[in-house]
Order: C-alpha cells, then sequence, then structure tokens
C-alpha cells in the first residue's frame, strides 16, 4: 500500500533550473561560441589593455626587484615575510574554488558545476601562476630557484623534507600540474567543436585543430575522455585540501604567536574555499552580463555561490573564534599579547576590517533576496576579497611584527614596489582571463549538450514517479 | 533512471511494536545491572575511584557523541535540504532524543569532579598555579556548572524541537514545518558548533588543564560524525533484520552512508595528523605533553594501533562500491569505525588518570603537567622511557589496562550503552520509524546511485 505523500517540495527554488529548459544542442553551442568568433568588440579592447597596462607594470616592478634585490620591498626584520607571501596565500587561495568546483562537485554529482566549471578552472590556473612567482621573487636569489627541488648534485645538498615550506614546492608545482592537465583534457571537445566550425578562418581551424589533438567525438574517444577526467578529478579532488593545508602548515610549523595553531590546516583549506568562491562571483557576474549568459550561467548558479561562501565564511569565523579563545585560554602571554596587539594594536584597522569582510557580510546570504541579486553578490565577493587578503596580511605582517622581542617590535610599512607588484599580479590575472574569454569557450560546451540531454531523460523519470502514484 | 525498483511503503513496517519493547526492557536490564556492578567495583577510596570516573566519563562520552553527530546531521539536513536521506532522518532524531538521558547520566560525574580534574576544580591548587590562575576565569566550578546546564538547554531544547516537530508533520504533513525547522537550523547550527567546541575543551582537554589545541574540537566533531554514520546503519541494519522498515533504507542508502563512513575516516586522519603534525613540529613543552605520555610504555603501541585502527585499516577498506552496497560488510565497518572512535575517546581520557598524578611521582605536587614531564623520563635526551628512579610510577600508568579496570570501563561502557538502546527505543516507540508525510520522503525512496 502505498501512503499519502506530498510532492511539492517546501522552496520554491527546487524548481530553478540549472540551464533554460529551451535550449537545444546546437542553440547551447551557438550561445557559448558566439563570442569567441570575430570582430573583436571596443569593450574587450578596452578591459585587456586596461590588464595589460598592469601586467606591464608588473613587469617593470620585477625588473626593478631584479636590478636592486629584495631591498625595494618594505620587507625587513622582524617583519621579513611582507606583502609577497601574504599576496601568495591570497592567490593559491583564490585557484582553490576552481578545483574545488571542478573536481570535488563532479565527484559528488552536482550538475550545477557545468556552466561555471570552466571559468572557474582557468581562474585556477591563472591564480596559480601569480601566486607562484611569489616565492619566487621572495627567494633574494630567484635565479636558484632550482634549489628548492631534489634533484642530485655534486655537494650532496637536499633540501629539507621535514619542512612545510618545501612540501610547499612540491604541493603547489603538483597542484599547478594537475590543474593544467584536467582543464585542457577537459577543453578537447570543445576546441574540436571550434575547428569544425565553417565560418571560422582557415588558420583558425587549423590552430584549434592542432589543440583539438585529433579529437573526432567517436565513441571509444567519449569513453576515454569521460575515464580520463573521471580519474584527473579523483587526482585533484585531494589537492585542493592538500595545497591549502600545507600553505597553512607553512605558519603553524613555527612557533611565532600567531601563526602556531592546530586549527590551521583545515581553516585555511576553508578561507581558501570562501575566498575562490568570491572571486568566482566577481567574474562570474560582470561576465555573464557582458555576455548574456544569463540563461546559463543563472541565478541558481550564484545562489549556490552564495551557499558555499556562507558555509565556509562559518568554518573561518569558527577558526577566529577558537584562536581567539584558544589564545587566552593557553595562559601564553606571547600569545595573549599578541591577539591584544591584534585587536588593539596598530593593524586593528585592518583585523576589524576583516571581522566585518568575513564574518558579518556572509551573514547576509542567509537571505534568500541577496544570494539572488546579483550585483549585491557582486558587492559582498569584492568585500571577501578584501577580507580575505587583509586577512593573510594580518597573519604574516602583524604577527611578525610583535613577537617574542619587545626590543624588536617594528611596523611593516610596504613600500610603492610592494604594490606595483600586487597590482601587477592582477593585472597579470586579468590579462590573462581576457585572452581566454577571448579565445576559449567560457562555458563547456560538451558538457552543455550533456545537460540538455539529461534534462530531456530527467523530465521523463519524473513523469515516470508520478505515474507510479506518489502523487 | 527510467528502469527503477519499486519502492513501497507498508504502514506495519513502520512502527516499532514488541521488537522495541524487547530490545528496550534488554538493555535497560543490562544498562542497570552493569552500571551498578561498575559502582560496586569501582566505588573504593584511591585510584579505583578515579579510575571509575574517567571511565565513566570515557562511556559517557562515547554516547553523547553519537547523539551530537545525530543532532548536527538532522540540522544539516535541513539547512541543506537533502533529499537522499530522508528516509534515514527519523533513527538520527531518535538518537539526538537521547540527549535527554545523557543529561541524567551526567549527575553521577559531578560527584567526582576532584577525581576528574584534581588540578583545577580545588580552589587551593588552582590558587598555587600561575598557569591555572591565568584560566580560573574559565575553568572554575561556577562557571563549569553554568556552562554544562547552557548545554544540555541547548542540545535538549534543539532535539526536542525538531523530533517534535517531524512527529507532527507525520501528521498534518505540512510543508511549512520543514520551512520553520529550515529556519531553526540556521541559528540551531551556529549555537551547536560552540556548545561542541564548549564540551570538548570543559570535559575533555582540561581533563589536562595546561594543555591546548585549537584543532580539538574539530577533533570532537570528526569522530561525532564517524560514530554517528556508523550507529545509524548498524540501527537501520537492526530493525530491517527484525523484519522493519522494509525498503525505505536500502542499499542505495547504504552505499551513501558508506560513502560518509568513508568520508569522515578520513577526515579523522587528516585533522589527527594536522593536530600531531603540528604539535611534534612545534615542539612546544605545553603542547606535548599531550603525547608524550601517550607514547610512553604499552601506550605508545595503543597510539600506533589508534592510527592503524582508526585510518590505516579503514582508508582502504571503504574505498570499494562492492564494500557499501552489501549489507552485511558494510555492518562490518560500521562496527569498526564505531570501535575505532571508542578507542579514540579512550586514548583521550582515560590516560588523564595517571597524567595528573605525574607532578606528584616526581615530588613537586604543584608543579605543572609539562614541567614535570621531563623529570619523569629517563633524561631530557630520552623522553618517552620512565627513569628507573620513578620505576614505582609504572604500575600506575598501567593501572587502567589492569584486567579488573578494563572490567570497570567495559561495564560502564555496556551500562551507558544499554540504557542509550533503551532510550532509543523508546524514542522510536512513539513515531513512525520513516518521517512518512516529508515532503522530499518522495526523492529518498527514488534514491539511485547509479
Amino acid at each position: 500500500m502505498t501512503t499519502n505523500l506530498v510532492t511539492a517540495a517546501p522552496g520554491e527554488e527546487d524548481q530553478d533550473p540549472v540551464l533554460d529548459p529551451r535550449f537545444t544542442y546546437g542553440t547551447a553551442t551557438d550561445h557559448i561560441t558566439r563570442h569567441i568568433r570575430p570582430p573583436i568588440s571596443a569593450s574587450w579592447v578596452f578591459g585587456f589593455g586596461l590588464s595589460f597596462l598592469g601586467f606591464m607594470l608588473f613587469n617593470w616592478a620585477v625588473t626593478w626587484l631584479f636590478i636592486w634585490g629584495v631591498g625595494v620591498w618594505g620587507v625587513n626584520i622582524p617583519v621579513g615575510w611582507g606583502f609577497a607571501i601574504t599576496n601568495f596565500v591570497w592567490w593559491i587561495g583564490i585557484g582553490h574554488a576552481g578545483t574545488f568546483i571542478s573536481a570535488f562537485l563532479l565527484l559528488l554529482r552536482q550538475e550545477w558545476r557545468t556552466s561555471i566549471n570552466r571559468f572557474a578552472e582557468a581562474m585556477t590556473l591563472f591564480a596559480v601562476a601569480c601566486a607562484g612567482v611569489f616565492p619566487l621573487l621572495h627567494l633574494g636569489r630567484p635565479w636558484f630557484f632550482y634549489f628548492l627541488l631534489p634533484y642530485p648534485n655534486t655537494m650532496d645538498l637536499w633540501p629539507q623534507f621535514r619542512s612545510p615550506l618545501v612540501w610547499d614546492v612540491f604541493a603547489v608545482s603538483t597542484y599547478g600540474t594537475v590543474s593544467l592537465v584536467f582543464w585542457y583534457v577537459g577543453l578537447i571537445p570543445d576546441l574540436a567543436t571550434i575547428r569544425d566550425d565553417p565560418t571560422r578562418s582557415v588558420t583558425a581551424r587549423r590552430i584549434y585543430g592542432f589543440l583539438s589533438l585529433g579529437w573526432r567525438g567517436a565513441a571509444r574517444h567519449w569513453h576515454r575522455y569521460q575515464k580520463a577526467y573521471l580519474l584527473l578529478a579523483g587526482l585533484a579532488a585531494p589537492l585542493v585540501v592538500s595545497v591549502h593545508s600545507v600553505v597553512g602548515m607553512d605558519f603553524a610549523g613555527g612557533i611565532v604567536p600567531g601563526w602556531h595553531s592546530t586549527i590551521f590546516p583545515p581553516y585555511f583549506v576553508a578561507g581558501a574555499i570562501f575566498s575562490g568562491f568570491a572571486m568566482v562571483v566577481t567574474l562570474a557576474v560582470p561576465m555573464r552580463a557582458i555576455y548574456g549568459l544569463q540563461d546559463m550561467i543563472t541565478l541558481k548558479h550564484l545562489e549556490n555561490c552564495a551557499k558555499l561562501m556562507l558555509v565556509t565564511g562559518l568554518i573561518v569565523c569558527y577558526g577566529y573564534y577558537t584562536e581567539t579563545f584558544q589564545g587566552w585560554y593557553s595562559g601564553s602571554p606571547y600569545e595573549i599579547g599578541m591577539m591584544h596587539d591584534r585587536w588593539f594594536g596598530p593593524y586593528w584597522p585592518a583585523w576589524w576590517t576583516v571581522v566585518f569582510c568575513n564574518c558579518v557580510v556572509p551573514q547576509f546570504f542567509w537571505s534568500r533576496r541577496v544570494r539572488r541579486s546579483p550585483w549585491t553578490l557582486f558587492v559582498a565577493s569584492l568585500l571577501i576579497n578584501v577580507g580575505m587578503w587583509l586577512e593573510r596580511f594580518i597573519i604574516v605582517c602583524q604577527s611578525l611584527h610583535h613577537d617574542y622581542l619587545p626590543s624588536k617590535w617594528e611596523m611593516y610599512y610596504p613600500t610603492f614596489w610592494d604594490y606595483a607588484t600586487f597590482i601587477g599580479t592582477i593585472g597579470f590575472f586579468f590579462t590573462l582571463f581576457f585572452l581566454f574569454c577571448r579565445y576559449l569557450p567560457v562555458i563547456a560546451v560538451a558538457e552543455t549538450r550533456e545537460m540538455v540531454h539529461k534534462k530531456g531523460r530527467s523530465e521523463g523519470v519524473a513523469a515516470a514517479l508520478r505515474r507510479s502514484g506518489y502523487e | 533512471m527510467a528502469h527503477r525498483h519499486e519502492v513501497t511503503l507498508q504502514p506495519s513496517k513502520l512502527t516499532l511494536g514488541p521488537v522495541g519493547t524487547r530490545t528496550g526492557i534488554a538493555g535497560l536490564l543490562v544498562g542497570v545491572i552493569a552500571l551498578g556492578a561498575a559502582a560496586l567495583l569501582g566505588l573504593k577510596e584511591g585510584p579505583a575511584r578515579v579510575h571509575f570516573f574517567h571511565s565513566y566519563l570515557f562511556a559517557f562520552s562515547v554516547f553523547l557523541v553519537i547523539s551530537f553527530g545525530s543532532l548536527a546531521y538532522v540540522m544539516i539536513h535541513y539547512l541543506a535540504r537533502v533529499g537522499w536521506s530522508v528516509s534515514i532522518r527519523r533513527l538520527a532524531e531518535a538518537l539526538s532524543l537521547n540527549m535527554f538521558l545523557l543529561a541524567i547520566l551526567v549527575l553521577p560525574l559531578l560527584a567526582g569532579m576532584h577525581d576528574l580534574f584534581p588540578r583545577w576544580f580545588d580552589e587551593h591548587s588552582r590558587h598555587v598555579d600561575d598557569a591555572l590562575r591565568d584560566k580560573s576565569g574559565y575553568l572554575n566550578p561556577t562557571f563549569f556548572f553554568i556552562r554544562l546546564v547552557a548545554y544540555f538547554a541547548i542540545w535538549g531544547g534543539l532535539a526536542a524541537f525538531f523530533a517534535g516537530k517531524s512527529k507532527q508533520q507525520d501528521r498534518t504533513g505540512d510543508p511549512k514545518i520543514s520551512t520553520l525547522m529550515e529556519r531553526v537550523a540556521m541559528p540551531g547550527m551556529w549555537l551547536f558548533a560552540f556548545s561542541l567546541t564548549g564540551f570538548a575543551f570543559d570535559w575533555i582537554m582540561s581533563l589536562n588543564p595546561y594543555w591546548f589545541s585549537t584543532m580539538f574540537g574539530v577533533y570532537i566533531f570528526a569522530g561525532c560524525m564517524l560514530s554517528m554514520f556508523a550507529t545509524i546503519v548498524l540501527l537501520s541494519l537492526f530493525l530491517k533484520s527484525r523484519g522493519l522498515i522494509g525498503d525505505a533504507i536500502n542499499h542505495e542508502h547504504y552505499h551513501d552512508l558508506g560513502k560518509w563512513l568513508f568520508a569522515f575516516t578520513f577526515f579523522w586522519g587528516y585533522i589527527a595528523f594536522g593536530q600531531y603534525m603540528l604539535i611534534w613540529y612545534a615542539n612546544i613543552p605545553e603542547e606535548t605533553q599531550f603525547f608524550v605520555p601517550r607514547q610512553f610504555g604499552v601506550y605508545a603501541s595503543l597510539s600506533l594501533l589508534l592510527l592503524i585502527v582508526h585510518l590505516v585499516i579503514p582508508f582502504p577498506g571503504l574505498i570499494s562500491r562492492h564494500v557499501k552496497r552489501r549489507n552485511g560488510v558494510i555492518a562490518f565497518w560500521a562496527v569498526w569505525s564505531l570501535c575505532a572512535c571508542i578507542f579514540d575517546l579512550w586514548w583521550m581520557i582515560i590516560p588523564n588518570e595517571w597524567i595528573n598524578q605525574i607532578p606528584a611521582a616526581v615530588g613537586h605536587p604543584t608543579m605543572p603537567i609539562s614541567d614535570a614531564l621531563p623529570l619523569l623520563a629517563n633524561s631530557p635526551t630520552d623522553m618517552y622511557n620512565i627513569g628507573a628512579r620513578h620505576a614505582e610510577f609504572i604500575p600506575v600508568m598501567n593501572y587502567p589496562l589492569q584486567p579488573m579496570s578494563l572490567l570497570v570501563t567495559a561495564l560502564c561502557l555496556l551500562g551507558i550503552g544499554g540504557l542509550y538502546l533503551f532510550s532509543t527505543m523508546l524514542a522510536l516507540k512513539g513515531r513512525s520509524l520513516v518521517p512518512l508525510r516529508d515532503p522530499r520522503l518522495p526523492e529518498a525512496l527514488a534514491f539511485e546511485n547509479m
């Protein structure tokens, strides 16, 4: 006997589509790929130009650094890890959302990821590129960067394998490699789609054809492709956790008050995903408006991003809470002194901005209205980006400026070159992002077509369920 | 998918009936007898008494964390609007209702506060020690009891609210009840996170009041979720073996519950590694004092065994899909995981009964434990072997491992376990085993993994 069951779900949003149901294979493909056909729009040229200027600023700053050495930055003892490491952690954190979306959500069968995974992965790659630059520049003698790698050498010198700083080299380089391979493998069928577009020029088709590695869309190709993609997702998923855990350990392994806290690994991972989703929203909101992708990157996507920011933001707040409480509970005068300095010392504006941006702002995401209004989300995401950058600044600089020896306490003042390098990487990031938007499909075409296919099938299941008497 | 199995709900299978009465009474009898026996054996003066209260706290914590996990699960259920596991939720609700039993079972511990927290509970010893005086704003009996009452008010209140509303929905079928519960789950989760952390700090971390770790709340949370999922697998399989529930919980659900077991096995490993590695790496005495005594003598082997039992064996064991989709095999891993969680709590709680005696053993009763540890050791370079001049401490250290002591610990576990089973059956008795008119139930019944 079947009992009385209610089928209407309580939240209206359950009926929200992740893809406009009117799309067919053809229209979906066309809708995504039309932006990469000529001509180049004036707004793109303007945006690219501005970003490229930023990139040039970066080159200038780096050249200056190579000529004069790290002395051009504001770092000194006691704050030996100024902007460079702050920026490193910030950028690598941003990258995490991309891998989270492409690998974690794939393994968890979250179909809504389809429309945002491509550009989020691109974001990951570019963010990792920006991040990777900083520790190298910070080396002092960057041309010896290969000393970090364990290679057989005549001096019989090896890196300190017990140091999280060395793990970082392996973690970040593995992360960069796997992200690149994962992104590229996902791109192959789409590159073939562009290759097969007869409206493109012969040169363009040659280039896309070369990059698509001879993809013909045969059943065997798809079979292998799906297997490879799933395996890569399985490989990438642990990286989401490991990379930022190691970054957290870079700090927590040290005995500096404000750094040495056992909760750092999971708290850093949560913070990374938090800031990463903020960057996804920062990029997605203008992109969907400019390219008219509202029916592919729907409110459902933005809402889900907001929910993930809320969850991870709450975990970050929990981290602040335990750190503060245990700072006091430890009874250690150094911990208590550091916490007091954090709250009321010279860096207090930065700390309270962190609390506002990372703890207060996400609370607005409890409201469905906020989660579904793109430009409010956009502003919130900018605030979270700022908050997460300042959080790393507080961890790196405030903790160092106030450590065990009071006679050593010193403020950290960034120089012009610190700012120029940081702003420069933002320019570098957007230069790459604009190129990506121009030459590659920002949404995965093949996966979207799969969604169009599944849509029809899931409607069939719903109808079958209704017939079987659940109503 | 189009070719799916037909799931029908049979009302006769959805009420507990005489199975519950029989199991409940058996649990009650075992519980009362075992606890009585444990009290008879344990409540003597000296180390037996200290051991009894530590064993009782350990057994109490084992079942409290299961109810913690259940309460969290119910709230996450509403927060995330989960569909697949609606048919499991009633069991979690029943387990969370055991908070009321636990609120009663915590009372005997109040008689043993001086045995459990000898360093900070007593005003005199709190004030001769700088480190403890500094924390006495938090670690003092008055505030401790206020917090305890607040915790149980929060847990009991939340558990009663969610279970009650869910039962009400069985009658009315009103989807608005789900919406209301989603709203309450938001602040509920906040309160829960802080109170769970508070419990972990108050009752487990402060057994050694000098030690601290920011990870500790998360560590306990990992255990909560793992032991809860294991318990739910076992409870539902038990009910199914008695011909109840039917297909409402089927191998698709066990497949996902198995994934959760796997996920939290790994999560525990990650958290435990993070905590251990950072403390080992920084090598600060205030922090290493947690791990150093757990590497003395036979405890070193037990610590390694914990790593193997809790992570190394179940991690590969739970990867395969086939493991999760066979009732017998998933039951085996659920028992395994539950044992691992129990062992973990034993490892955290029980050694404190002799760790707190180390300062007295080295002749400085008021010395902080971290300062006393090197004096007990052979030499500063040989931290893990007790020096010859303190050989008389070895039997003290091994006291919890004596057959009689292990018996008391086992009786406490059995006793509280029996009462917990009784209370679970009582909670399930008055309600349908599946939330019949939850709007998302069809989603759970139609759920398929492949």
